[in-house]
């Protein structure tokens, strides 16, 4: 290694830190944890040995086939995001497999195509150009899906009262509001790229444009979307997902903490109106504060949730051995807390360990996109939808937060939440390689 | 770089999120898991004793009494074999908790108190193993008991059977009883069944024992040294003893019976005699050493209703006890005769029968034998230190048994072996009930003593018929276990 010095830069040069070798050397090492996995499941359920066989198999494939293309097609490409992401989602898919086994084939066949949309987002030379260029296309795009939801909405279980937000197409069925999360974020990069100038230009008179339409009529207006989502489709988790990622990218375009503040204010007045006109936010606030006198009552899914977490332990009782079935749909919102009871606090501490890593590596790119500012805002925003997605979801069975109903990202049962996570994942991967290309 | 402070401002709040996630797993998983778990609503827990599988059950003779089998579920079912056992096994239900033997020796049976080994560690806390519980081996003697609520089967009441001198408990019947196999299906109709088959009127049941009185009175008489050869005048006359008039329970030959002979014909007013005689402060103090108005508490029998109507097996008592009568123990003419507030348990009665068949001390009664941890081939004896009763002196014990022999008629005494007893009337609210006490026992004055109740019956002969016949059969039945015993 040397080093060299050019005028006031210094230029390190030699074998960098993270390669692909070491891509490949992370991924055997997840390849292992799920190998092991499905190995102790196949003993509790030998029944099941063809199912697990088929979930590792196609684990496999994605880990190869993904590595060899992100090497051939996107040299230089962020290393850490790929084992991170196909860790979490091996786990998840293991998971899924002990807790709902009809479901484990179906993740598995998600997942492949998700790592497949990956590759093709992350290859496409063109894909910032055209999440940039069209943006008010996407945004009409999903406000048309929106809006199709709210008409055309279904629930898959087809229960009476549940929430309606899915489209289903010939049995198979996607959740519009995974898609809405990305576009929304692309639309907003987008936009702010364009007006964070403005936003961070001083007054004659020493002001910044806080209080400038320009910046409240985007609040606004994402305000008004999160409450139409909340109204409409009842579905809490992503109405205060889209406004706090909207709040962050608008606070990290204007520099203005205020933002933040006045944004927080907004929650607050939404929650309490929400709290009184509608019945599933008053029931997750009050289960939020004080679970207990109700823990066979509605209660019921959050304490055995704390339970899963006591029940588990440092270590865990091992995969196949406790009992977090007892959690209603565990392996969709609460497979953290089915994580805590197999794999226990470690289990835990090394999921969170995996989306700070994502997060980190997420914002790290955005910190590379030297003078770009559009790319620096979809960095920011995509991994704060993964961040902020997994802290709600975590933080609410272990009733840190009111329990919202998301996914967590990689981890959890659901297609359409995988399809969009690997998507973000694509086009993170996407910059990490575009990061390294001078601005224009 | 415009972004670059934002961002690290947004990376360092989600990751104190994060943090905050962290902390709080740690703060469910570790620092309050205990208290967690121990919750009531805990499904882990009702799995894990779902799971359990308890011990199994033996008689002395190992006979598979009750036993846990694993469904295809993983969950354990309890079988129990011979529904002559019921009243005395118990149950063991995961909604409705534990009775009778599977209450008793709860703690052996769900292996609580095994010691925590490597192979605990690894097969409950590593593989996840359902917990095994020990087997013990009971006292109890399969075939006696069947004897007994073969001949009973057709009554309401209760039996106790007890090996002399070391006071284990042959059998104990109760009757009706319950089906444990199906309590899930009938625990509702049991509870209100008004012949309240979860109640144990052998160590439970506060009967009235009417003339059963005058095995005592007769200990009395022969501690205090009265003449039992001394000829009573009108010996045969009704005696009134609170609402009801008490006769002889079988027709005297003559007016004139000395007090053996009342005693055998169950007269009460030589008794009445007597009493005024020695005096109520005197028959209450032999009472209280023979501590007859307390009942025996046998570990496991405790109470399951609230209701004291439901606690007794005699709900209409001719008198209705004071409160705090019994506990000061201040007997009338009617208690002494055993018509009035005292009651006594057929368990507290055999354990005076006990006394009096080997040299006044009664060794208290106990079931078990040995326990076997789930893994071990032998039976390891359980130790128990059974405390002894002095509840008469040797003297009159010898008396009494003499006495007793000349009262019963057994048939089936077969050679050195000696059998005595008594049966007797009484009487509670609109029924009358019987009893038989009595003894055998081989030359070395071991053997056994049975003390049953028949309700709603005034058939002497039958409870004596009964009563030998499981004198017999208990006698039969051997002494030592028949079962390798480390």
């Amino acid at each position: 290694m040397s080093v060299t010095y050019q005028g006031t830069q210094t230029i390190v040069e030699g074998a960098p830190l993270l390669t692909s070798r070491t891509e490949a050397h992370l991924l055997w090492l997840a390849g292992g944890f799920v190998l092991v996995n499905f190995a102790a499941l196949t003993l509790i359920r030998p029944e099941n040995w063809l199912s697990h066989l088929l979930c590792v198999l196609i684990w496999v494939l994605s880990a190869v086939v993904s590595h060899r293309v992100l090497r051939l097609t996107l040299p230089g490409h962020d290393v850490l995001l790929l084992p991170v992401v196909l860790f979490l989602s091996g786990w998840g898919l293991a998971a899924i497999e002990r807790l709902a086994p009809r479901f484990g084939d179906r993740q598995a066949l998600w997942l492949a195509l998700s790592v497949m949309v990956m590759l093709a987002v992350a290859s496409f030379p063109r894909v910032l150009y055209w999440l940039r260029n069209y943006r008010y296309v996407w945004l009409v795009l999903g406000l048309g899906l929106l809006i199709s939801t709210i008409l055309l909405g279904r629930n898959p279980t087809g229960q009476i009262g549940a929430p309606q937000l899915w489209l289903g197409f010939g049995g198979l069925y996607f959740q519009p509001s995974e898609a809405l999360k990305v576009i929304l974020v692309a639309f907003l990069a987008s936009y702010l790229g364009e007006q964070y100038p403005a936003m961070r230009t001083a007054q004659p008179d020493g002001q910044r444009l806080a209080l400038s339409p320009r910046i409240y009529g985007p609040i606004l207006l994402m305000w008004g979307l999160s409450v139409v989502v909340l109204v409409w489709q009842r579905d809490l988790g992503t109405a205060i997902l889209f406004f706090m990622v909207f709040l962050i990218l608008l606070y990290v375009a204007s520099g203005n903490t205020l933002i933040l503040l006045s944004g927080a204010l907004l929650i607050t007045a939404a929650a309490f109106v929400a709290y009184r006109l509608f019945s599933v936010v008053q029931l997750r606030i009050d289960i939020w504060l004080n679970p207990w006198p109700e823990a066979e009552g509605r209660a019921f899914q959050l304490v055995q949730s704390l339970q899963a977490f006591a029940s588990g332990g440092i270590f865990g009782q091992g995969i196949g051995q406790g009992a977090p079935y007892y959690i209603p749909v565990v392996h969709s919102d609460f497979i953290f807390a089915a994580i805590a009871e197999e794999w226990g606090l470690l289990g835990c501490i090394v999921v969170v360990i995996c989306i700070a890593l994502l997060t980190m590596r997420g914002l790290r790119i955005a910190l590379l996109q030297q003078g770009r500012p559009f790319r620096t805002l979809l960095a920011v925003g995509l991994s704060s939808l993964i961040g902020i997605q997994s802290l709600m979801i975590m933080g609410g069975v272990l009733r840190v937060f009111p329990l919202t109903g998301v996914t967590l990202p990689f981890v959890s049962y659901g297609g359409s939440s995988l399809l969009m996570s690997f998507i973000i994942v694509g086009i993170l991967l996407r910059l990490s390689v575009e990061a390294q290309q001078p601005s224009i | 770089m415009p972004f670059t402070k934002e961002i690290n401002r947004l990376l360092v709040g989600l990751l104190v999120g994060l943090g905050l996630i962290v902390a709080s797993a740690l703060y469910h998983g570790t620092l309050i898991s205990d208290r967690l778990l121990e919750r009531e609503d805990n499904a882990r827990l009702f799995e894990q004793e779902a799971a359990l599988l308890r011990g199994s059950i033996y008689d002395r003779n190992g006979a598979l009494l009750v036993a846990s089998l694993q469904d295809e579920d993983g969950f354990a079912i309890r079988r129990y074999y011979y529904p002559e056992l019921n009243s005395a096994v118990g149950y063991a239900s995961l909604r409705y908790g534990v009775g009778g033997i599977e209450a008793a020796y709860n703690t052996i049976l769900r292996g609580d108190d095994l010691p925590y080994s490597l192979n605990t560690y690894l097969s409950r806390d590593v593989l996840h193993y359902p917990g095994e519980g020990a087997d013990v081996l009971l006292t109890l003697d399969l075939a006696t008991q069947r004897t007994l609520v073969r001949l009973m089967q057709d009554y309401q009441g209760a039996a106790v059977v007890l090996s002399v001198p070391e006071g284990e408990v042959l059998a104990l019947v109760s009757l009706p009883t319950f089906d444990p196999n199906t309590l899930e299906l009938s625990w509702n109709r049991l509870r209100r069944s008004q012949d309240n088959p979860f109640f144990n009127r052998a160590v439970q049941g506060k009967y009235q024992p009417g003339s059963l009185l005058y095995t005592p009175l007769m200990a009395a008489a022969i501690a205090n040294q009265v003449p039992l050869n001394t000829l009573y005048e009108d010996a045969t006359r009704a005696v009134a003893a609170g609402e009801v008039t008490l006769s002889c329970a079988e027709t005297p030959p003559s007016d004139q019976l000395t007090l053996a002979e009342a005693y055998f014909y169950g007269c009460p007013a030589p008794f009445a005699t007597l009493i005024e005689q020695l005096g109520l402060e005197e028959i209450s103090r032999v009472f209280r050493r023979m501590q007859l108005a307390e009942p025996y508490p046998l570990p496991g029998y405790t109470p399951l209703l609230q209701s004291d109507a439901l606690q007794t097996a005699t709900p209409n008592p001719t008198v209705t006890p004071a409160p705090g009568a019994t506990d000061a123990f201040t007997i009338t003419l009617e208690d002494a005769l055993g018509q009035g507030a005292l009651t006594v348990t057929p368990l507290r009665f055999a354990l005076l029968m006990l006394a009096l068949a080997s040299d006044g001390n009664a060794v208290a009664p106990h079931m078990l034998y040995a326990a076997r941890p789930p893994s071990a081939d032998a039976w390891s004896p359980v130790t128990s230190r059974a405390a002894t009763l002095p509840l008469t002196t040797a003297e009159t014990a010898h008396d009494m048994r003499d006495l007793l022999q000349t009262t019963v008629e057994a048939s089936t005494v077969r050679r050195g072996q000696s059998f005595g007893g008594a049966t007797a009337l009484a009487y509670s609210g609109n029924q009358t009930n019987v009893w038989f006490a009595g003894y055998g026992l081989s030359p070395l004055r071991e053997g056994v003593v049975v003390v049953l109740v028949v309700e709603d019956t005034d058939d002497l002969a039958l409870a004596e018929q009964i009563g030998l016949r499981a004198l017999t059969a208990a006698l039969a039945a051997g002494r030592e276990p028949n079962f390798p015993i480390d």
